[in-house]
């Protein structure tokens, strides 16, 4: 599913986010990217959405070599995958279910489907009831479900989750993972990157830890362990 | 993209245009002064030109340019014949010394250039003045008469000279004004575009990351800047047909109503200007949201 070969990123002011980064994660995996601030997770989503293109190295996805993209193929390269902020970045004039839909119009959904699909997608993340509210009136954790519901509409293979609990407290924190658990055994691969030392620990899924740019440990708790090469 | 999101683009151009009212009047303003500078300019340039090809039929002075070969004798005894033509008013013979000093005086300090001639290449001449610009069709017909005559020039002078003088420092000067007119015109719409984007950044930043393309996202933006091009273009189009619908009878209280004779219909060129202003003012609005929006639609900066 996602292919990192040999990737190292530097930026312009010379700082070397991505050192030379190895990593193969399957179709319908959950991992999770931890290492502390600065690290080079957020380098390393920004990559994936091919935001930016790596210094050296070559990245595949769903088996297209994703450097070679084109910029007019990247907007359909981000439909295959879905994102969500600690900050939900959600619209505040937009009820629920329109920010939902806004996710679907603005890649040319066909009214129809828009009304098949994002009902769907909210009982996937329990918010039918809430539909016509607006975000200022849930909970942050209510508000990252939106976000997750809007990141899932339009089906994408890959979920991306940059540090999804930062702004929300610890039993929400957890609430949420189920909801994340649901979707990947529903067949979403998952990557999610994290401080949350409690979410780490409570599930057994695997763990990338970088540290200054490099790989340090690549663990897998339910079979063996692999140490950076 | 279908019919209905490209209606809701026009509409959400034109709320947007609403929101930012200020700005949009600035906008709106700022093109049609331009383009009404623009059509100013174009009327005076396309009329002028119209009197120009119409005096060039009505000339009173010719001069006709001899052949070489022709000896002392002939050249006199043609003037005596066109002296007596009952159109001519009077005869200047000039011989190619006259003709080559003439030029050596005009050239100045380039003179010298003319040194170096072996022969005069000049031919000998006569300017011809005509009694009335209305005896030039008949003059000209004898004339064609004659033989030993190279070639045939007529003129109105004063009148053309004058008139190309006076549309060739328009042209230069009008163009210059007009480009830098346009160039603040896109810049202003652009800046109004810019508060259109400023306002939906986090609407952007979603598409963005959920894969709409470019162009939809820019399509609100460039409807919006389009709608105030052709808004500014659409006034300062009313304002040019009503104006030169009215210049009759201005010049009429001017005094100089023979002008009026001359000047080009106005069913002549308004179309010609309705398209002219109506690509320009698409052209600016166009431009000017493009650059507005480019800046949101780059990839993260590395
Ligand atoms: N756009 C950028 N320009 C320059 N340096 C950057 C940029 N983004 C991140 N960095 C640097 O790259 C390193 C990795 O950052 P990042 O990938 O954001 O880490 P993390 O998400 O793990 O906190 C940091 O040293 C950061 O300062
Ligand atoms: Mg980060």
């Amino acid at each position: 599913m996602i292919r990192f070969e040999n990737v190292s990123k530097i930026y312009k002011n010379e700082v070397g986010a991505l050192k030379n980064l190895d990593l193969k994660v399957g179709r319908g995996e959950f991992i999770f990217l931890v290492g502390e601030s600065g690290a080079g997770k957020s380098t390393m989503i920004n990559l994936l959405l091919k935001e930016m293109d790596p210094t050296s190295g070559c990245i595949y996805f769903d088996g297209r070599e994703i450097t070679e993209l084109s910029n007019r193929k990247i907007p359909y390269h981000k439909r295959d995958i879905g994102i969500v902020y600690q900050d939900f970045k959600l619209l505040n004039h937009k009820t629920v279910y329109e920010n939902v839909a806004f996710g679907m119009e603005v890649v040319g959904a066909g009214r129809k489907e828009i009304q098949r699909q994002v009902p769907t997608i909210l009982s996937l993340v329990n918010l039918s009831r809430k539909s016509t509210r607006y975000p200022h009136e849930l909970s942050g954790g209510e508000q990252q479900r939106v976000s997750i519901a809007r990141a899932l509409v339009n089906n994408p293979k890959l979920l991306i989750a940059d540090e999804p609990t930062g702004n929300l407290d610890p039993a929400t924190s957890i609430e949420l993972m189920e909801y994340f658990i649901h979707i990947c055994n529903k067949g979403t691969t998952i990557v999610m990157s994290t401080h949350d030392h409690t979410i780490v620990d409570r599930y057994r899924f695997r763990v990338v830890r970088l540290s200054e740019g490099e790989l340090v440990s690549d663990i897998r708790r339910r079979g063996e362990r692999h140490e950076a090469i | 993209m279908k019919r209905s999101s490209g209606f809701r683009q026009i509409r959400e151009g034109f709320i947007s245009a609403w929101r930012h009212k200020a700005m949009s009047v600035a906008s709106v303003g700022s093109v049609s002064v331009a383009l009404l500078i623009l059509g100013v300019a174009l009327l005076i340039v396309l009329n002028v030109n119209a009197v120009v090809e119409k005096t060039r039929e009505n000339f009173d002075q010719i001069q006709i340019y001899l052949n070489d070969d022709m000896g002392y004798t002939d050249v006199v005894a043609m003037g005596k014949t066109i002296e007596a033509y009952p159109e001519v008013l009077s005869l200047q013979f000039i011989s190619k010394e006259d003709a080559l000093a003439e030029m050596k005086a005009n050239w100045g300090d380039q003179a010298e250039l003319l040194e170096s001639l072996d022969t005069n290449p000049l031919p000998n001449s006569y300017i011809i003045q005509l009694n009335s610009i209305y005896y030039s069709k008949s003059a000209l017909l004898r004339l064609s008469g004659l033989g030993g005559i190279e070639k045939i020039r007529n003129y109105n002078q004063d009148m053309i000279n004058r008139l190309i003088e006076m549309t060739e420092g328009l042209r230069t000067f009008s163009v210059g004004l007009i480009l830098a007119l346009i160039l603040v015109s896109v810049f202003i719409i652009s800046n109004t575009i810019k508060l259109a984007v400023e306002g939906r950044k986090d609407e952007i930043f979603i598409m963005k990351s959920v894969g709409a393309t470019n162009g939809f996202i820019r399509g609100p933006f460039v409807v919006e800047g389009i709608i105030l091009g052709i808004v500014g273009a659409g006034l300062s189009f009313g304002v040019l047909s009503l104006g030169y619908m009215n210049i009759a009878e201005l010049l009429e209280q001017a005094g100089i109503s023979f002008v009026v004779s001359y000047l080009i219909p106005i069913e002549g060129i308004m179309q010609d200007i309705i398209v002219l202003f109506g690509t320009l003012g698409i052209g600016i609005g166009a431009l000017g949201s493009l650059s507005a929006v480019k800046k949101q639609l780059g990839r993260k900066k590395a």
